[in-house]
């Protein structure tokens, strides 16, 4: 068939095909190889929904109410429906753990000490603000997770030395069976349960968390429907429906907010939360005012300016509130708590260093004011 | 034969250019000695430092100003707020994020040590004339397209040359050279900020000084943190628009704005510099907006030094910016009510002296950005009518 060396036309064909066929299939052979673990199936019931006929759910853990059919998830994307039974998939599977000091969620939860950050894939808002929107607004098969049970998060917040664990990072309310699992193990190893919560949850998910959780942070993001729809797609009134109920319950409640740019970094906002928060959740409830950095879907909006924050933390102080404090600073500023009655410093919380010193039982030791939180 | 003569021709090439090598060598020498008066027995402030131990591999330091997000670090540090990735490398190119934890890739490696002379930065009011250490390490979190420094800004540590200095041995450096101070220039101070301030620490505790040239693009938190270390802060405003700034600079000038009145806010001496690019920020009556803000938010004290642009980077389809351009400009920045004015990058030029703004004598006789050959002040004032002048003058 050769022709002075050189080759026929068919040859070259059959050659060059083969050749495009092995290139063409190199990289799919070198995927197979470094596949990354499956993600598992869900194993774990979920709570709070109820069957609709025809493999049909509803979910009841929060006011969406989703309507599942068979195979699909709810808006949050970590709840499935599999032949009619209604599965929690990210049990057991958090995103992202991490041994952390309390105080960058908590300020008036055991001071000083470490906690173990748990967060999962997935949440039931969508803010456009979102500074961890790599796990809350993806599916859980696209986010990095871990296996880790309840009883391994227990005992690995011990042997970190951690005082306890705390839900944060996404809406812990979508992990709701996950979260309460590990708070009920916890209150029995003596650890406590914190979490961190947007509040957008039914009212009897709602109770079963208060009666197992230590301290609970809402995040209080806007004082308007527009802003709470808008930005975060939800409904406003559920949000401070959640805050009243648990003040009103046996856990602790702190409330956060994000100051954004030129969305909620005015007086407005600190006169109506203020009066709000005076009206239903009382004075002693610490009010968090979180700085925010540009992420997400806000990437063009300006990071809050530090004068603009500490005014605002000024007004709120003399509107009424005992414990406003600046937080989700890169480095930790003065947060220490002061008694509300005699204003002694009760906890000197200044930069990373943190030191107990008139508190005694959740009193203040000069004056025997309780001061709301958990201290021991 | 042929061989031989080749040799020859070679041999004797290399005789002629050596020769002229030398000849060329003592001409430019002249002029050099002959233009430094006042450095005659002294040092001239310019130096190459040779020896210098340099590091075979990026080493990793634990950065500051960043927080966990759970699947991501935010880096805090500078208004891009970047959200890292395990393993990704923020645009300034030199904070990594390796196991979840940010690292900053420069700490103790800057690619470029040399003595200057404070007007180089250039820095009017301060030791006029002072030998400063100059460092500075890869990276930066601006894209300017007529960087001049590109070589080192726009690349990654591990593309550069890098000595091994901890902020010790750089300050004991600083203290052989003869130098007033420890000024950080070339690309950006406040990205190795963890590095900065230890350098600026150490400084000051060897009684140095220490000077800093920045654009500023910082978050208001280390800017805060690094400002009381230091002595004097030169601040680049590259325009006056957010088009300018997004455009040229991918960066946002709202920021920059903030940081010059947190600088001026702290007491630190301020000076502020422009550079006019043609066609890009030359416009006067945008101009003209500027001076007036900083004449509002700085005050009339503060020098402005208004530079001239020439071909660099990615605008070298430029034209430099002609001496009269600049000129208008520190006209109109005067008329603002701006007292200092000065123009750079025109060697020369009578804009580059200081004059007291009272008696109408020069204090300052400036050649260059490397000598001063007359200084009339004494003790902060004029010597002609003793009105002070602003500045850093022991």
């Amino acid at each position: 068939m050769r022709v002075n060396g050189c080759i026929s036309r068919r040859e070259f064909l059959h050659q060059t095909t083969a050749g495009i066929a092995v290139c063409a299939s190199a990289p799919l052979l070198s995927n197979q190889g470094a596949a990354a673990p499956a993600f598992p199936e869900p194993a774990v019931r979920a709570r709070y929904w109820e069957p609709l006929g025809n493999n049909l759910v509803r979910c009841k853990l929060e006011p969406r109410q989703c309507e599942i059919g068979d195979g699909e998830r709810g808006v949050c994307g970590v709840r499935e429906n599999r032949g009619g039974v209604y599965y929690s998939v990210v049990h057991s599977l958090p995103s992202a753990v991490n041994v952390a000091p309390v105080e960058e969620t908590f300020l008036h939860a055991l001071p000083g000490s470490k906690t173990l950050q748990i967060g999962t894939a997935g949440c039931n808002l969508q803010c456009k603000f979102c500074n961890t929107w790599q796990m809350s607004q993806t599916r859980p098969e696209e986010a990095p997770f871990q296996r880790l049970s309840p009883q391994q998060a227990i005992d690995m917040a011990k042997n970190q030395g951690c005082k306890s664990v705390c839900f944060t990072y996404n809406d812990p309310v979508v992990c709701f069976e996950y979260m309460c699992d590990t708070a009920a193990l916890a209150r029995k190893n003596g650890i406590k349960a914190l979490c961190h919560t947007a509040g957008i949850i039914h009212d009897e998910p709602l109770s079963d968390l208060t009666k197992v959780m230590d301290s609970i942070v809402v995040d209080l993001k806007g004082t308007t429907k527009a802003f709470y729809k808008e930005l975060c797609g939800v409904d406003a009134d559920r949000v401070y429906n959640t805050a009243y109920r648990v003040a009103r319950s046996n856990c602790c409640l702190e409330i956060a907010s994000p100051i954004i740019t030129g969305l909620n970094d005015n007086k407005g906002f600190v006169t109506v939360m203020s009066r709000w928060m005076l009206q239903n959740v009382g004075a002693g409830v610490p009010w968090q005012l979180r700085r925010f950095y540009p992420a997400y879907q806000m990437m063009d909006l300006a990071t809050t300016s530090l004068i603009t924050m500490k005014e605002m933390q000024e007004m709120a102080r003399s509107a009424g509130l005992h414990h406003v404090y600046l937080c989700n600073l890169a480095r930790p500023g003065d947060n220490s708590i002061l008694c509300s009655k005699c204003k002694e410093k009760v906890v000197q919380r200044i930069a990373e260093g943190c030191e107990i010193l008139g508190l005694k039982e959740g009193k203040c030791s000069q004056c025997g004011q309780a001061i709301k939180g958990v201290w021991q | 034969m042929d061989e031989n003569f080749e040799h020859d021709n070679s041999r004797r090439e290399f005789l002629k250019t050596a020769a002229s090598l030398g000849i060329l060598t003592a001409c430019s020498g002249c002029p050099l000695i002959a233009d430094t008066a006042v450095y005659r027995g002294k040092d001239y402030p310019v130096k190459v430092i040779s020896n210098l131990p340099k590091k075979e591999s990026v080493t990793l330091k634990p950065a500051k100003y960043w927080k966990d997000t759970g699947s991501t670090v935010h880096c805090l540090l500078c208004p891009k707020y970047c959200q890292l990735r395990e393993g990704a490398m923020g645009p300034c190119r030199i904070r990594v994020n390796r196991n979840g934890k940010l690292y900053s890739t420069v700490y103790g490696s800057p690619c470029i040590v040399a003595t200057n002379s404070i007007e180089q930065g250039p820095i009017y009011h301060v030791t006029p004339g002072g030998r400063y250490l100059a460092v500075g390490t890869a990276g930066c979190n601006l894209r300017c397209k007529y960087c001049q420094n590109w070589q080192y800004s726009q690349t990654t540590a591990d593309d550069t040359t890098n000595y091994d200095l901890p902020p010790e041995k750089l300050v004991s450096i600083a203290k052989q050279m003869n130098c007033r101070g420890i000024l950080f220039t070339f690309t950006e101070a406040v990205l190795c900020i963890e590095y900065s301030m230890d350098i600026a620490r150490a400084a000051r505790e060897a009684g140095l000084k220490n000077a800093v040239i920045t654009a500023a693009y910082v978050d208001e938190e280390p800017l805060a943190d690094f400002l009381p270390l230091l002595d004097a802060i030169r601040i680049d405003l590259k325009g006056f628009t957010e088009k300018f700034y997004k455009d040229v600079l991918a960066a946002t000038l709202s920021p920059v704005l903030n940081s010059i009145k947190t600088a001026k806010a702290s007491g630190k001496w301020l000076e502020v510099v422009n550079m006019v690019v043609p066609g890009l920020n030359d416009d006067p009556v945008e101009f003209r907006k500027m001076a007036e803000w900083l004449m509002q938010n700085v005050g009339p004290l503060t020098p402005f030094h208004v530079s001239r642009f020439y071909p660099a980077y990615k605008l070298r389809n430029l034209p430099s910016a002609s001496v009269s351009t600049v000129e208008r400009m520190r006209k109109i920045a005067k008329e603002t009510g701006l007292r200092y004015v000065y123009v750079g990058n025109c060697p020369g030029n009578d804009g580059q002296n200081t004059y007291c703004y009272k008696c109408g004598q020069m204090l300052i006789h400036r050649i260059g950005y490397v000598s001063v050959d007359k200084m009339e002040i004494r003790n902060g004032k004029c010597r002609f009518c003793n009105t002070s002048i602003p500045g850093v003058w022991t």
